[in-house]
């Protein structure tokens, strides 16, 4: 008998505590401090940034698909009204000649509606430089190669349409003679030389044939010759662009390519900081039996000592841009 | 009920019908004032990006002096592993044919014997260096009257593929020999000028000095040319101004292509006469000029050819192998 009045009198004491409970209004300040705190981050970022800077890696040979990943960058970029400014992370040795002009236009459109700012990591050589050429301003780290500017092919060899192979002109199996093709090289040389007097004219300290004779230079060398604005990082480079688009609190957001990244150079391989990387070899880049010429914005050092080795991928894990090089050739640097 | 619930079916397809509405037609009136304006390229303009094509017209056509025999032979040294293909100097001998002149080629034996009765001696691009023997035989050729075309290439790196893989070979015109004893020389770099050739860089605009018979040549295309030289010499040809020799990138120059010293020449590119390269520019022309110089040689056999040590065009006596050092 004790022991079940006991028991009511508890349920009903319970029982009135939750009653006042729920007519107070403390409970609903407890849940709603809690929902308040889970929305706080996205209200923080709200109000406390002005935009952001959306940094593009253009990283490993460019390629078709290459082209089309930092295109879809750019373009997210462009059509984000968040996005103030961006920032480009090369490290590439260049690649096909007109994927690289893509990029190019790529650039140069982003640069006319926001600020663009270039990081230089290993290298922009050739068609990476091509590239960055649009930027706003390109900083290089010392051991940064860039320059290279110029466009390389393998010559077609001469040959004669025969009772074999028939062909309704004469030029049908090779495009035109050696000549002809000089010409057709000269051409695509001359717009891209065009293109980094259009860009950055003002700045370079070459002479157009200087420029022509697609030497690779040095960071250091490259801020005395113009082809770079100056030395610093990628930090140095966000921090710019954000300042160029005029933002005081601002957020960051690295795009990132899908699939792998692939490397023709060992250096840029190691220097990348790309999630998924593969060493190619520069069949790679040629095709394996190339019908047509293959008209490339490459350092030609790229082409030659990797070929054989490049085709298994180097035991060197995730390391960061300041990797130690050893057993690199070419245009690598020894950090 | 069933009423009740079709009214509710109602509502909701009508809620559905309008979201979808303003989700269509909402970016078309946000986007409205916004126009993209179409990139613009000057840099790609083609008139800028687009190399003009040097002509590749015209045929050969020599002029003689009248006072030139009507025939003759010229012999075309094989004996010193020279590298020459018969598209290299088909226009030239088609040159000489059309003139009644016939071609020899040296090939081994005495080069005396072979140079007897031969207007002209023409050395093109050989792998191997003259001997003191055949360098006397051919300065008593041209001291004789005899005339002598020495056509030298720059340092050339030759990729040849087999089956064993690619090979890299360097080839050199070895005609230091012959070309110092008539006081002449050819450079090891190639030329180059990015702003006067015939499509790349490589491929050398050369303008005719004045100096010399190459009247009415404006401009002809050499194709991987050196520099040569020759003391006391007259200077036909010089490449186009902003020529770099390989190597030197920093200094440019116009380089002599081609220079005659008494009956003696010496070119420094043997390309620009090769069978789809001798039209291009007025290089007609000068392949023209080469085979009238040739022609125009006269040897005249001396009374005792054992004894004779005549000097053979230039002051310098045949039987001085080399100056004498000076002293350390």
């Amino acid at each position: 008998m004790y022991w079940y009045t006991f028991t009511y009198a508890m349920a009903s004491r319970i029982r009135a505590l939750l009653t006042r409970i729920a007519r107070s209004y403390v409970l609903f300040v407890v849940i709603g401090v809690v929902v308040g705190l889970a929305l706080a981050p996205v209200a923080w970022n709200a109000t406390s940034s002005e935009g952001t800077v959306a940094v593009v890696p253009v990283s490993g040979t460019i390629d078709g698909g290459t082209s089309a990943g930092v295109s879809s960058m750019l373009q997210q970029a462009r059509s984000d009204s968040d996005v103030k400014a961006v920032v480009l992370l090369v490290n590439s040795g260049g690649g096909g000649a007109a994927a690289s002009e893509e990029l190019y236009l790529q650039t140069k459109r982003t640069s006319q509606e926001m600020p663009v700012i270039t990081s230089v990591d290993a290298s922009a050589a050739s068609g990476a430089y091509y590239t960055i050429a649009p930027s706003d301003h390109i900083y290089a780290k010392p051991a940064s190669t860039v320059g290279s500017v110029g466009v390389l092919a393998t010559t077609p060899q001469a040959l004669e349409p025969t009772t074999i192979i028939s062909t309704t002109g004469p030029n049908k199996l090779t495009g035109g003679d050696e000549r002809e093709f000089n010409y057709i090289l000269e051409s695509l040389g001359q717009a891209f030389i065009g293109a980094i007097f259009e860009q950055r004219g003002d700045r370079l300290e070459l002479s157009r044939s200087e420029l022509e004779q697609a030497r690779i230079y040095s960071g250091t060398q490259a801020v005395q010759n113009g082809l770079v604005d100056s030395i610093g990082g990628r930090q140095a480079a966000v921090e710019h662009a954000a300042d160029e688009a005029g933002l005081d609190s601002y957020n960051v957001r690295v795009m990132r390519p899908d699939g792998t990244v692939r490397f023709l150079s060992r250096s840029n391989y190691i220097a990348s900081t790309a999630p998924e990387k593969t060493m190619v070899s520069a069949d790679y880049l040629y095709g394996e039996n190339p019908s047509g010429p293959v008209f490339l914005m490459v350092p030609a050092a790229y082409l030659e000592s990797e070929t054989n080795e490049s085709a298994v991928a180097p035991p060197v894990a995730e390391t960061g841009p300041t990797a130690t090089v050893t057993a690199a050739s070419g245009v690598s640097h020894v950090a | 009920m069933w009423r009740e619930l079709g009214k509710r079916l109602v509502v909701l397809v009508l809620t559905v019908a309008v979201v979808v509405a303003i989700a269509a037609g909402g970016p078309a009136l946000l986007q409205g004032e916004e126009e993209r304006e179409p990139l613009q390229n000057p840099e790609y303009e083609p008139d800028e990006v687009v190399p003009e094509t040097l002509a590749a017209t015209g045929t050969v056509e020599t002029n003689p002096d009248p006072a030139a025999d009507d025939t003759g032979t010229v012999v075309i040294d094989r004996g010193h592993s020279n590298r020459f293909t018969r598209a290299d100097i088909e226009p030239l001998v088609d040159a000489l044919v059309r003139e009644g002149y016939s071609v020899k080629f040296y090939t081994d034996g005495d080069l005396a014997t072979a140079l007897e009765g031969a207007d002209a001696f023409l050395v093109i691009d050989p792998a191997s260096e003259y001997l003191t023997g055949d360098i006397d035989d051919v300065r008593q050729f041209t001291g004789n009257g005899g005339r002598l075309v020495m056509i030298g290439e720059p340092d050339r790196t030759a990729v040849s593929a087999s089956l064993f893989g690619t090979s890299v070979t360097n080839q050199e015109s070895r005609l230091t020999t012959l070309a110092s004893r008539y006081r002449m020389s050819v450079d090891t770099q190639y030329l180059y000028n990015q702003e006067n050739a015939d499509g790349t860089f490589k491929h050398v605009v050369a303008r005719p000095t004045g100096n010399g018979g190459l009247d009415g040549v404006d401009e002809t295309a050499v194709y991987t040319a050196a520099a040569v030289t020759a003391e006391n010499g007259t200077v036909l040809l010089r490449s186009a101004p902003e020529t770099y020799k390989s190597g030197s990138d920093e200094v440019t120059g116009e380089f002599p292509v081609v220079v005659q010293r008494n009956n003696v020449l010496l070119l420094g590119d043997k390309t620009f006469m090769r069978g789809d390269r001798y039209r291009v520019a007025d290089n007609e022309q000068l392949v023209a000029y080469v085979a009238e110089f040739m022609i125009e040689g006269d040897y005249r056999a001396p009374p005792d050819a054992d004894e004779e040590a005549e000097t053979n065009g230039d002051d310098e006596p045949t039987a001085n192998e080399t100056a004498p050092m000076p002293a350390a």
